[in-house]
């Protein structure tokens, strides 16, 4: 009750003239933001934040979080159109989303993206709304043996991510692992495979892996190919570049179960979108009634990572407003916005300030419809980027992976990285080896191997605190259980194949 | 058509405030000439929304409001490789400029000290003003059974490699502290490293550690909200946001741990004057009231000095921590 009464004055207060008009300039430069590879959400907070300092705190904050939320939205259309995962939360968009726009889906996907994201973010926030101290108090007993048991569960479940053959996902994975230990390792100060070379000191550039062995790689695929047959179809009538009743209908769940994923992981502090939107990718495929068509096309493989993105700002907001402790980049600068507005970020922060954090909840609801008013409408626009003539299409795209590698630090180093790693993605399409292994266990590799030597650390090196914690114990049980159970459909499904070509 | 055009106007208006924010080109200035005040570019290590790009950030819109330079004409420049190499290599490579300065902080001092791919020194940089230190406070849960550094070093005797202190990278200032005191006293605890700030704080209060160094303001609200209590001052003189913090030499520890130092740098040979225009810059800003303001908000206490004496700073800093670095077994070869 005290949350509705909170939530009403917050409503009261979000509504006025300057304060929608700040909804939406943040929740669109959001959008442009998200949409654009490279500059992400906590660098444009970090530039906008000194120029918003004049405007009452309710105010610019509410503008900050629309850019937070908003750049959530626009993160899947270069995944979907052009095979460039924006952000490592969209690789797993990347999956499904450009395979509709190859089978001339591409509206269908964005339309779904929009639409996903909206219920999502919403959920997202009204599990914000009700469920923040109950939440805040679960995540707080979420350490580092929690998260080795979700991250060998979330590893196991990219190696059976690979497409047909286990063994070239297995590799995959593998190279993604050893990629993700060039560094400085924290925990004991090594730096390692750095060969002397000072910009790798801080490890390989998430962006310039991904975007190499995805968008350059296909670019590369498609221009030997050199086919006069257009590779995208891209409907004329308005009606096929929205998704169908039938559309709507096999995602309902995907967006559904997406969204409490996405909502639980986000309250997690370190474990992000990334871990999300892949978790409930997993879930989706292990769950859809049409799981063989995962990967080549499927539109719940497209809502149910997009879902779990969006949910997760609600849950990643628990931690910072009701505890002030940050979980993420994004948050972790929105509470140095939080501290720059004179608020004392704690756990008395919705006690003393309820006029100034209210009002950022409620704003975000409107922010979410407006996301939807302005996202629908540019869907068919962003499909017929898909028209564009090949000649220009693939130089343009070169130039957008180009310019996002480099806006990240400034680096011509990483723009090399580049284009070692779309010759890597080139070879591995050759090979037939996927690519989506690689990358995710890039991200979660060191999630992992930090959570395993924390824990180990904290157990004075005693191996059973995997299984004494519960939380631990469950997903490893879940990561157990998610092996056997492909194995055995694995088996099931060779011996099929056998029997089928014998008779 | 109403909200195309709508769209239109806001994405305008995003993009104008980008625009704005990400500034100008960089000028370089002729050399020779009599020193002007002009664009200048202020040079970080950390990537947007990074500790050391907010100070930055922060500190070019005090500069700007208190109307000590032109609007517009100071930006932030990250280079963000490295943990504070990549941007020390850009510095070297300005000798003699005058239009780029850069903020340092410990980093600057231990990255060369502890990766042999780090190949500039802050001694080869040059000095212009120290501007503030971030003191180092002990915290545990509030019903944690410690209640003073003498009560912790005690049970860290009792279960040697028992007790965890969460923290951040181990090269940083507050795990090289704790192997300083772990040292004087001869007593073993653990270090946990983890990236994030929020993670440490989680891990004290879930109670995967036993207590945490971090600057005041990591602490003051879980303290005022009764989850957390501060029981030591990591240095040598209490912060007025816990007084009543027993320092070291209280604790009967008295020995000498790094100063988080954030300072003010230019490039190899950058001329007297500009060196001097600079140092007299952020010597005005450290006595407006705005600086004092923030300051207090972000918990650090101004230790303003000049170019010399922060160049001094500067090699008793490095000495501290080379030493240091050594006997903990960091030092690179």
């Amino acid at each position: 009750m005290e949350a509705l009464q909170g939530l009403a004055g917050g409503f009261a207060e979000a509504l006025t003239l300057t304060n929608l008009f700040f909804v939406l300039v943040g929740v669109t430069a959001g959008t442009l933001v998200g949409i654009l590879p490279g500059l992400g959400p906590p660098a444009t907070i970090a530039i906008l934040l000194p120029l918003t300092i004049n405007l009452e705190p309710a105010t610019g904050l509410i503008m900050l979080a629309g850019i937070y939320y908003g750049a959530k939205y626009g993160g899947s259309t270069t995944s979907i159109l052009l095979n460039i995962p924006g952000e490592s939360a969209s690789v797993v968009t990347c999956l499904d989303g450009y395979a509709m726009a190859r089978q001339g889906r591409a509206g269908p996907a964005l339309g779904i993206a929009a639409i996903g994201s909206f219920v999502a973010g919403t959920i997202g926030i009204i599990g914000f709304t009700f469920l923040a101290p109950l939440i805040a108090a679960v995540a707080i007993n979420i350490g580092p043996p929690e998260y080795a048991g979700i991250m060998v569960f979330a590893l196991t479940s990219v190696v059976l991510l690979a497409g047909d053959s286990v063994l070239k996902g297995l590799l995959a994975a593998l190279a993604g692992l050893l990629l993700a230990t060039v560094g400085i390792d924290i925990i004991s100060g090594a730096a390692r495979y750095t060969f002397g070379q000072t910009e790798f000191l801080d490890g390989i550039e998430f962006i310039a892996l991904s975007i190499g062995v995805f968008a350059v790689a296909e670019v590369m695929i498609n221009v030997e190919q050199k086919t006069g047959r257009p590779i995208f179809t891209v409907p004329r009538r308005l009606r096929e570049l929205m998704p169908t009743r039938q559309d709507l209908k096999q995602s309902r769940f995907a967006i559904l179960q997406g969204s409490v994923i996405g909502f639980v992981i986000g309250a997690l502090p370190g474990a992000g979108s990334t871990v999300a939107s892949f978790i409930s990718y997993t879930v989706q495929k292990r769950i859809s009634p049409n799981r063989e068509s995962f990967g080549k096309g499927a539109i719940d493989g497209v809502a149910a990572p997009e879902a779990a993105n969006n949910s997760e700002t609600g849950g990643a907001l628990i931690p910072l407003f009701s505890l002030g402790i940050p979980g993420s980049g994004t948050t972790a600068i929105l509470l140095g916005a939080l501290i720059l507005y004179g608020l004392d970020p704690g756990p008395l922060l919705f006690e003393e300030n309820p006029d100034i954090i209210w009002p950022i909840i409620a704003s975000m609801y409107l922010g979410n419809v407006m996301l939807l008013v302005l996202n629908l409408p540019l869907v068919p626009v962003f499909a017929s980027v898909l028209r564009i003539p090949y000649h220009l299409l693939y130089p343009g795209i070169l130039i957008v992976c180009i310019v996002g590698v480099y806006s990240v630090r400034n680096s011509i180093f990483d723009v090399v990285l580049l284009a070692v790693f779309g010759l890597v993605g080139y070879f591995m399409r050759k090979l037939d080896v996927p690519a989506a292994p690689l990358v995710l266990a890039f991200v979660l590799g060191p999630l992992a191997e930090r959570a395993v030597r924390q824990s180990l650390i904290i157990s004075q090196n005693d191996w059973t605190i995997f299984l004494t914690r519960p939380v631990a114990a469950v997903f490893l049980l879940l990561a157990l259980l998610l092996l056997g159970g492909s194995l055995v459909g694995r088996g099931r499904a060779a011996r099929k194949e056998v029997l089928e070509v014998d008779t | 058509m109403n909200s195309a055009k709508m769209l239109c106007t806001s994405a305008v208006a995003a993009v104008t405030l980008l625009a704005a924010g990400c500034g100008s080109e960089p000028t370089t200035s002729g050399e020779g000439d009599a020193f002007e005040a002009g664009p200048t570019e202020f040079l970080v290590h950390t990537g947007p929304g990074g500790g050391s790009d907010v100070f930055a950030r922060e500190v070019t819109a005090l500069l700007e409001k208190e109307q000590l330079i032109d609007p517009s004409s100071w930006t932030v420049r990250n280079e963000n490789g490295g943990s504070g190499a990549a941007a020390m290599v850009y510095l070297r490579g300005l000798a003699g400029e005058t239009d780029t300065v850069a903020l340092s902080t410990p980093t600057w001092i231990t990255t060369p000290l502890t990766t042999p791919e780090a190949a500039v020194t802050v001694d080869q940089l040059t000095p212009i003003a120290r501007m503030v230190t971030e003191p180092m406070m002990m915290a545990v849960t509030a019903d944690s059974p410690y209640n003073s550094l003498e009560d912790f070093i005690a049970a860290a005797e009792a279960e040697p490699g028992g007790l965890v202190q969460a923290g951040g990278s181990v090269t940083s200032v507050d795990a090289i502290s704790g192997g300083i005191l772990q040292e004087e006293t001869d007593v073993k605890w653990s270090y946990l490293s983890f990236e994030g700030g929020g993670e440490r704080i989680t891990a004290l209060l879930s109670g995967d550690a036993d207590m945490m160094f971090g600057s005041p303001s990591d602490f003051t609200e879980q303290v005022r909200a009764g989850d957390l209590k501060v029981i030591a001052t990591i240095g040598d003189e209490a912060p007025p946001l816990f007084p009543d913090a027993p320092t070291l030499a209280d604790s009967g520890v008295d020995v000498e741990v790094p100063e988080q130092v954030r300072g003010v740098m230019g490039p190899p040979d950058m001329p007297e004057d500009a060196v001097a225009y600079y140092e007299g810059l952020m010597q005005d800003l450290t006595e407006t009231a705005s600086w004092e303001e923030f300051t207090e908000e972000n918990g650090l206490t101004t230790v303003f000095a000049g170019s010399e004496e922060f160049g001094t700073t500067l090699e008793e800093q490095t000495d501290l921590l080379s030493s240091r670095l050594e006997s903990l077994g960091l030092l690179a070869q």
